[in-house]
């Protein structure tokens, strides 16, 4: 469900975009190579993976340098979104990134929750948008929209 | 987004830790028990310290002493004094803190900070030295953290201190004869990293250490059983060594009047804690995960990531054997385990084998795996000791089958060579190993492995000739159908041509198999690509009873 607030403790087979306060436990699958900002800043593409299946996560700078694949991590008030297609998730300034182990833990890397999927990001899109003008709504008429 | 992460890495007292890592409970709980202890001792003079330290041990025996070990641990200008508060506070024998260390030892040691590491050692002298019941394990557990395969200067200081602290308190020692045994293994082990990387200064120390405990406590040696022979061998090349050997050769009672010579040594298993013992607990956990829990065919990332951690350098490649000890001897699935789509051991040996580039590592690699063939006994040995070395030669044959071919060359050479003053006796023992192999349904038959028409022609028939009795036992040189008899292996073999046009017989007995056989497997058939549903290992087992209750 789109724009859910309270925190869920999430397969990731269940995962879809636009879901937040995301809890999840997982095994590093493997880290892509950084890509650099205009800011300088060092993006990692990196598969991670639990019992239900495998998503990509977008890590920023120091954590992706220092994770190895193999490390099994526990991540708080995650977030997913869509980003060239594919299901993605994302780190929070809030939220926890920690390593809690490594190589014990059972993975499955299908489904690949990430494969690039238009029409998953094209129902993004349109609920992005909706909730965009629910929000705008809200702030400007002030009661309750929608 | 997750722009500028400021984190940096959490400070701590004891740890090394990265900037992924938490805190946990113990940690926390190791600091706050250190700050009260610091306050409740900050400022005082003597009387009123042991004071202090009384009123805190009545509070919590464990808080006090947790204190006590983190100061001892992160102080070494104070832990002197630390220990002798300890001493004074505990009413426990120490038995908190040694566990507390064993703890540290087995899940926490390679993170720890280097002056951490010290004073850790530190303190299992002072262990030692005052005689602290447990002091033993301590020991133990620090020498599984002496990395084989690895000659990084922390790795050897810890092979160095733990030699010192040996030599400082022998007669301590020597009330310890399962500690004595596991010295003398370990370092025998450690000799082969030193001696090949030209570390002659601690070599030299090692080898005088280590011929001294031979020679005044043999009969620790004995307990250690055949894998001792296998790490004497390996660094027989060293005069000191080769002298022992030839002893053990030659005149055995000179060492103990127990001693009978070198079969009685290769004759007795060695107990499972030596062979774990030279496995870090990190490998241990990994090794037993891989083979509880990931599914066959899922396993390659694990081997990456494992290769990775500790297969990656060339020195590390002394390790192979080590792990293959272990996988054989020690990892024993059960029933349940070796029936359902787990990794199977055979698979990770297969994998250990074939990523292995390094031709000594890869000989002794092929040693360990048959180890326990070479004078398997019956009454002593286990089906699950030669298993994985009968699976990885029968799953080889069609996918890798030059892997098959390289191992059964090399057992067909281990017969004659292992000790040629032994020879006959090996061959008993490795004839009867394929036997009882036969027997508990590993492989329903022996023929399609051992003399598979598609292995080069002077192997097979150096096969052929060599285990002749078990070539006569399933092909026996009759022309109608009789029930298979087990030949005895005493019975006198008759001597007989063999022709490479045998097909007619050969089918026909084959057909005579496996209706025998139909009665023995869980559900009669013999499916050669399934070999683990005709595997009739169970509980029962050691009790002399097959699972149709026989």
């Amino acid at each position: 469900m789109a724009g859910t607030n309270s925190p869920v403790m999430m397969p990731i087979k269940d995962l879809k975009p636009g879901m937040n306060n995301l809890n999840l436990t997982f095994i590093v699958i493997e880290i892509g190579r950084p890509t650099t900002t205009k800011e300088s800043q060092e993006v990692r593409t990196v598969k991670v993976a639990d019992r239900s299946g495998m998503v990509n996560l977008s890590l920023w700078n120091e954590p992706g340098k220092v994770l190895l694949s193999g490390d099994i991590v526990r991540m708080s008030r995650g977030y997913s979104g869509m980003f060239k297609n594919c299901m993605t998730i994302y780190t929070t300034k809030f939220g926890e990134f920690v390593k809690i182990g490594e190589f014990c833990m059972i993975f499955s890397e299908t489904p690949n929750m990430s494969e690039p999927n238009a029409e998953l990001a094209a129902q993004y899109e349109k609920e992005e948008v909706e909730r965009k003008a629910e929000i705008a709504a809200r702030k400007s008429g002030g009661g309750r929209g929608g | 987004m997750d722009k500028r992460d400021k984190r940096v890495a959490i400070p701590s007292r004891l740890f090394l830790h990265t900037l992924l890592d938490c805190k946990d409970e113990q940690e926390d709980k190791y600091e706050s028990c250190y700050q009260a202890l610091v306050q409740s001792i900050q400022g005082k003079g003597d009387k009123e310290i042991s004071d202090s330290l009384h009123m805190e041990a009545m509070k919590s025996h464990e808080n006090i002493c947790t204190g006590l070990l983190v100061g001892i641990l992160t102080e070494p200008n104070n832990c002197i004094k630390f220990y002798s508060y300890l001493s004074f506070v505990a009413n426990d024998g120490l038995n908190f803190v040694v566990s507390e260390m064993n703890r540290l030892l087995l899940e926490k040691f390679n993170i720890m900070k280097e002056t951490v590491q010290q004073q850790l050692i530190w303190l299992v002298r002072e262990l030692v030295r005052n005689g602290v019941p447990g002091a033993d394990w301590v020991c133990w557990n620090v020498m599984r953290n002496i990395i084989g395969g690895n000659t990084s200067n922390r790795n050897l200081w810890l092979a160095d201190q733990m030699m010192n602290i040996y030599t400082d308190s022998r007669v301590w020692l020597y009330t310890m004869p399962h500690l004595v045994s596991g010295v003398i293994y370990t370092y025998l082990r450690l000799l082969e990293d030193h001696a090949r990387h030209n570390l002659k200064e601690l070599k030299d120390k090692e080898v005088s250490f280590l011929t001294q405990l031979i020679r005044e406590r043999f009969s620790d040696v004995l307990s250690i059983g055949r894998d001792f022979v296998r790490l004497l061998q390996t660094v027989s090349r060293i005069p000191e060594i080769e002298q022992v050997w030839q002893e053990i050769l030659h005149s055995p009672s000179s060492l103990s009047p127990q001693f009978t010579g070198v079969e009685q040594l290769m004759r007795t298993r060695t107990p499972r804690k030596y062979l774990v013992s030279r496995i870090t607990p990190d490998m241990e956990k990994k090794l037993n995960f891989l083979t509880q829990n990931v599914k066959f065919g899922f396993h390659t990332r694990y081997e990456a990531w494992f290769q990775r951690s500790h297969l990656s350098s060339q020195e590390s490649q002394s390790l192979r054997p080590d792990l293959v000890r272990f996988i054989v001897s020690v990892i024993h699935p059960s029933n349940d385990l070796l029936q359902s789509d787990v990794m199977p051991r055979w698979a990770v040996i297969g994998w250990i084998l074939t990523t292995c580039t390094n031709p000594v590592a890869s000989s002794n690699v092929k040693l360990a795996l048959f180890y326990d063939w070479i004078f398997f006994d019956l009454a002593s040995d286990s089906i699950m000791n030669l298993e994985p070395a009968v699976l990885v030669m029968h799953h080889s044959m069609k996918p890798h089958p030059q892997i098959t071919a390289t191992l059964l060359d090399f057992l067909s050479r281990l017969v004659n060579n292992f000790l040629p003053s032994s020879s006959d006796q090996v061959l008993l023992c490795v004839t009867a190993a394929f036997q009882h192999v036969q027997e508990k349904g590993v492989l329903p038959l022996l023929t399609p492995l051992l003399f598979n028409k598609n292995i080069n022609q002077g192997l097979r028939k150096s096969l052929m000739r060599i285990f002749q009795s078990l070539y006569l036992m399933e092909n026996p040189p009759v022309e109608k159908p009789t029930p298979v008899q087990e030949y005895s292996i005493i019975h006198p073999i008759p001597t007989v041509q063999f022709s490479d046009d045998e097909d007619d017989s050969e089918n026909e007995n084959l057909m005579i198999n496996e209706t025998r056989n139909n009665g023995l497997t869980s559900n009669g058939e013999a499916k050669n690509d399934n070999i683990n549903e005709n595997l009739m290992i169970n509980e029962t087992r050691n009790n002399g009873l097959t699972s149709n209750g026989e």
